[in-house]
């Protein structure tokens, strides 16, 4: 160490002397908390959806079955309206005087009350199967 | 006097710390205002004078601080911790793994743009900044954790990541030099 060198002490005392003076905070705390909200908001976990209960599990089962019956119990008298018609065909025939049947097909002015008859059906099933889904 | 001040402070910080745990933002609020000072200006230090830069890096530090309150366990100071955060945000801002640990004659010397000190530049800070400039870039960390930061050699060196026994070879190096260059400020020098 030269004589010109500074002693340690005397060092250390210039270099703490040399420090920066601290930073005011000019707005950095309110800008660091709102960071912080924008980061905590970023990393929360959207809430789970409640498990479903069991018996809202075996209501909703029930319901589908009953729904799954009528459907079936339809298509049953659905089958057996077509085969009583054909039966009541066939005994018609059969009991008729000289053995045969004549078709005749009405006019079409008399069809316009069966077909709104149809669509009137057609528009309340529709209406009550929208309702039921 | 002065110890009761610092003990009061102490005191105060780990009241801040334990409701900031349970989740006081306000208290949060209080432990950033009364650090804020010294994280910016280490990052000052760190990216040779950007202030923007180190603003942004000292806000992050303090939101990972925020989350990750639970994980410190008290063995330092919250001022310790904090300023290793920051180190850490620094070296991944410039994809560096760690500071270089070895002198390298490349690292001083060169040009690093505006000295970090807000005040205007005068005489002793200015020479002291010229001073710190010829030196490598870990002694300068050193020398600024323990005498601009005022962080005993311990905690700087768990701040640095070094060894305490590297750290006080690379702070004795850097005052061998800066005794050389600093040499003008000895009074007994002129007489």
């Amino acid at each position: 160490m030269n004589e010109s060198d500074l002693p340690d002490d005397k060092l250390e005392h210039l270099l703490r002397a040399s420090a920066p003076a601290p930073l005011l905070d000019d707005g950095f705390v309110a800008r660091t908390m709102t960071a912080l909200d924008q980061a905590t908001q970023a990393m929360a976990v959207p809430p789970r959806p409640a498990p479903v209960a069991p018996i809202a599990i075996a209501r909703a089962l029930a319901a589908e079955h009953r729904r799954h019956e009528a459907q079936a119990r339809l298509w049953r008298w659905a089958v057996a309206g077509v085969v009583a018609g054909f039966v009541l065909l066939v005994a018609a025939v059969a009991l008729s005087p000289d053995g045969s049947v004549t078709i005749a097909a009405p006019p079409p002015q008399q069809w316009y009350p069966l077909c709104l008859l149809l669509a009137v059906g057609a528009v309340w099933y529709a209406w009550r199967e929208s309702r039921r889904n | 006097m002065q110890f009761d001040a610092a003990a009061h402070v102490e005191a105060e910080i780990a009241g801040w710390l334990v409701r900031a745990r349970q989740g006081d933002r306000h208290a949060f609020a209080c432990l950033v205002r009364a650090h804020q000072s010294r994280v910016r200006l280490q990052l000052r230090r760190l990216t040779q004078g950007d202030a923007a830069l180190a603003d942004d890096l000292a806000q992050e530090t303090f939101v990972q601080a925020w989350l990750h309150l639970a994980d410190f366990r008290g063995d330092a100071r919250l001022a310790t911790w904090l300023h290793r955060i920051a180190l850490t945000r620094f070296l991944q801002h410039v994809r560096r793994p760690q500071l270089p640990v070895e002198w390298s004659e490349d690292d001083a010397g060169t040009d690093r743009g505006p000295a970090h000190d807000p005040r205007p530049a005068e005489g002793l800070a200015r020479d002291v900044d010229r001073a710190l400039q010829a030196l490598s870039e870990i002694q300068r960390l050193a020398v600024v954790h323990c005498f601009h930061l005022d962080l005993s050699h311990a905690e700087a060196a768990q701040v640095l990541g070094l060894p305490l026994g590297t750290l006080k070879s690379h702070l004795d190096r850097a005052k061998t030099r800066l005794r050389e260059l600093l040499g003008a400020w000895n009074p007994e020098s002129a007489t």
